[in-house]
């Protein structure tokens, strides 16, 4: 195995640091208010129903304060007054790659998004701002009776199904300040609903881009397997480096119903200027099974916390995590599991890497029910320390309310150790090859779990990030 | 951080004040009604029995037997090492030990009856300081306990380890908190955490957080906590040996705490016998 040497010590984010020039077709006044609310709903000729729902959740954001645990947010609640919540690209909404606009589409054709689509997926979305600009489900999907559509799109082609899942039970509107404010300004986003019984192969994916400065991203991916459906949903995230704030509140629901199965991957690379607070969360019905693999790469804070409700009998939840904080970065992620079902099941696995005075830390929660009896939950999370400056944190949650389950959670911290270092350089490799292969080895079981692209793009990614940085 | 850690005492205070300014350094102030108490290199046994703080010589080798203190602050000198035995039953105690370079601190605590909370603070100042903690706990009927241990590497090779196996039976409550701080200039620490718990009444409840937060990476830091029932198979081993139930319950309980209390000598023994006399009294008898 040949491992490239890179002189760059930074990671080379060009692709996807680069913006276009801004020139949407319309874009709301920055800051958040009430005219901002019922103007987003008016653009989008939404029923009433759903614009009455923003404005309660508008209200609730108001009347509520930012959070005061975790990283610091001063500066984005300093700067929020100055994000656009909604911006319109050029773009209408197309199914022909050849009909995006020259400018949106290469920047889509940079990060790898037509590749991959003609490659390997069903289906692929991509957002825009605020809007899907292109959307395209395979046909032999679409004549099973599979929907992958634009959230806005949704809304007006089954407003029933959306009004029975959209910010009800799983993510209520009340959830936390950002999910109110989600709730208030969301735009765009993917609706996927897998009927009874089908097994969708190969994934669907959405791509999420940030193009403007002082930009905000807030949408909304709604995802529904009916009972003893199969689906993967992969999605990515980007946006071009500005010195100004922007920020990413996304809202992931996914309804896991009686014994179906749904994959979700994220590879979350926003640029560094960017706060990524974002909230997703899956219900599990009977013998249904969740799965996440989520990388959380990019950003300048990143508050995530996936989590997994197993509200019927022998649910599982899976979940992988990998967390990456380089300079001036702080990643608070974690993963949640309620146990709220007998004999439901949950494995957890976190890994996470800090170098150059990032700090990452590990934040989750395991709950079980006093009903939750005959399940069983492990987590593990390793952490990785480059060097001396930078910070691993652990803040493991277990609220066990039963007593017929068996919790175990271990983690462990530590560098890169010399004698795995010295073994692989006496057989010929250099010091900073044998760092990369360590580390590669570290996160194997979470890229692995990837799907191709997305693999060899981390892999990529962190062998950059890590050259010349350590010794 | 730099700053900060010159500013701490690094040998041990000869004046109540200095003794002051040092706690006060590390974060702890020390009521102005506590005296300090000088334990010389002759001492080897010291009982405490009111609030209290203790200011250990340079290597002497010391018993320090607490059973009622809701206040305790140890600082241990250079090279000393301190045996720490405390039972906390019914109240809530703060107890805070400093350790200067090479000492080492050996303690071990128990919880008991309602509403009993331990609130602890190691700081390991010195270089190679060395602490152990281990506790006991056992709640029954509708009591509710809590322990919180917090564990400050500030010095170079620092080591430390936390035990914690806790025992819930009935309806009863407990909440355990272990933070493992290593403060960035603390270079080639070793640290370690566990906390097992049994739970054993059909509604008893347990929180478990242990906490990493580490500023270095040239460390070693584990941690791992399990919750869980008592192991059929090994309830069924003894049974078939003609073992009733319960009592081969207890077995398994005594054989659970064992692992902390045989090495806590006396002390153990004193504890083992509260535990057993506890379970006893406990609403459903102790076993199911």
């Amino acid at each position: 195995m040949t491992l490239p040497i890179v002189q760059d010590i930074t990671i080379d984010r060009a692709r996807y640091d680069t913006a276009n020039p801004h020139d949407p077709r319309f874009e709301a006044p920055p800051g958040v208010t009430e005219e901002v609310v019922r103007t987003i709903s008016a653009a989008k000729r939404e029923p009433e129903w759903m614009l009455r729902k923003r404005l309660a959740a508008f209200a609730l954001y108001g009347a509520t304060s930012f959070p005061t645990w975790g990283p610091d947010l001063s500066r984005i609640i300093r700067d929020i007054p100055s994000i656009k919540f909604f911006i319109q690209p050029k773009a209408k909404e197309t199914t022909r790659w050849e009909d995006l606009p020259e400018d949106i589409r290469r920047t889509y054709e940079r990060i790898g998004i037509p590749e991959a689509e003609r490659r390997s997926l069903s289906g692929v979305g991509a957002q825009y701002d605020s809007e899907i600009v292109y959307h395209n489900l395979k046909r032999e999907w679409e004549e099973q009776g599979v929907v992958f559509l634009n959230m806005d799109e949704a809304l007006s082609r089954y407003p029933d199904l959306v009004k029975k899942y959209f910010m009800t039970q799983c993510v209520p509107i009340n959830d936390h300040k950002f999910a109110m404010l989600h709730a208030a300004v969301w735009s765009g986003g993917t609706f996927i609903y897998i009927p009874p019984g089908v097994k969708v192969k190969v994934p669907l994916q959405a791509y999420f881009r940030m193009n403007a400065e002082f930009g905000g991203q807030f949408e909304h991916t709604l995802i529904i397997a009916d009972k003893e459906s199969e689906v993967h949903y992969i999605e990515g995230c980007s946006a071009p480096q500005y010195n100004s704030s922007a920020l990413h509140a996304g809202c992931v629901e996914i309804f896991v119903h009686e014994g179906a199965r749904v994959r979700y991957s994220s590879v979350e690379n926003w640029s560094r200027n960017t706060f990524n607070l974002n909230t997703k969360r899956a219900l599990v019905d009977k013998d249904g099974t969740v799965e996440w693999v989520n990388g959380n790469l990019g950003s300048g804070t990143t508050m995530l916390y996936p989590c997994s409700v197993l509200r019927g009998e022998g649910a599982r939840s899976d979940s992988l995590g990998i967390a990456f904080a380089g300079p001036q970065q702080h990643q608070d992620t974690g993963s949640k599991v309620i146990h709220a079902a007998p004999n439901t099941a949950s494995t957890i696995i976190a890994k996470s890497i800090s170098r150059g005075g990032g700090v990452t830390s590990y934040r989750g929660l395991v709950k079980m029910a006093p009903q939750a009896s005959g399940s069983r939950t492990a987590v593990s999370c390793d952490a990785l320390l480059l060097d001396e400056r930078s910070v691993s944190n652990t803040y493991p949650d277990m609220r066990i309310d039963c007593n017929r389950v068996d919790v175990a959670h271990e983690a462990s911290v530590g560098r890169i150790g010399d004698e795995e270092i010295f073994y692989l350089m006496s057989r010929g490799l250099s010091k900073e090859q044998a760092r990369q292969m360590v580390v590669a080895g570290f996160i194997e079981p979470i890229v692995k779990q990837l799907p191709l692209e997305y693999s060899v793009e981390l892999n990529k990614l962190i062998e950059l990030e890590m050259e010349g940085s350590v010794g | 951080m730099r700053a900060q850690r010159q500013e701490l005492a690094t040998s041990v205070p000869t004046t109540a004040d200095a003794a002051r300014a040092l706690l006060a350094a590390a974060g702890m102030q020390l009521p102005q009604s506590i005296g300090i108490q000088n334990i010389t290199p002759n001492t080897h046994e010291v009982t405490v029995t009111e609030d209290a703080c203790l200011v250990i010589a340079p290597g002497s080798e010391v018993t320090v037997t607490d059973l009622s203190a809701k206040f305790a602050a140890l600082i241990l000198g250079e090279g000393s090492i301190v045996r720490y035995s405390t039972i906390t039953e019914g109240y809530c105690a703060q107890r805070f030990a400093y350790l200067l370079a090479d000492a080492r601190l050996d303690w071990s605590d128990a919880l008991l009856r309602d509403s009993a909370e331990s609130r602890n603070t190691i700081c390991l100042a010195g270089d190679g300081a060395d602490a152990k903690y281990r506790s006991a706990l056992l709640c029954v009927g509708d009591e509710h306990c809590s322990t919180s241990t917090t564990m400050v590497h500030r010095g170079n090779r620092t080591a430390s380890s936390m035990l914690t196996r806790a025992a819930l039976l009935d309806h009863s409550e407990a909440k355990y908190r272990g933070t493992v701080r290593i403060l960035p200039d603390a270079a080639g620490c070793d640290a370690y955490q566990r906390a097992d718990t049994l739970l054993l009444g059909d509604s008893a409840r347990m929180d478990a957080t242990p906490v990493l937060e580490i500023a270095n990476n040239d460390v070693r830091c584990t941690h791992g906590v399990t919750l869980g029932q008592v192991d059929d198979e090994q309830l069924f081993y003894l049974e078939s040996r003609g073992i009733a139930r319960p009592v081969a319950m207890e077995m398994v309980l005594e054989g659970f705490f064992d692992q902390i209390l045989i090495s806590m000598g006396e002390h153990g023994r004193r504890v083992q016998r509260l535990l057993l006399e506890r379970m006893h009294h406990a609403p459903s008898g102790g076993t199911r």
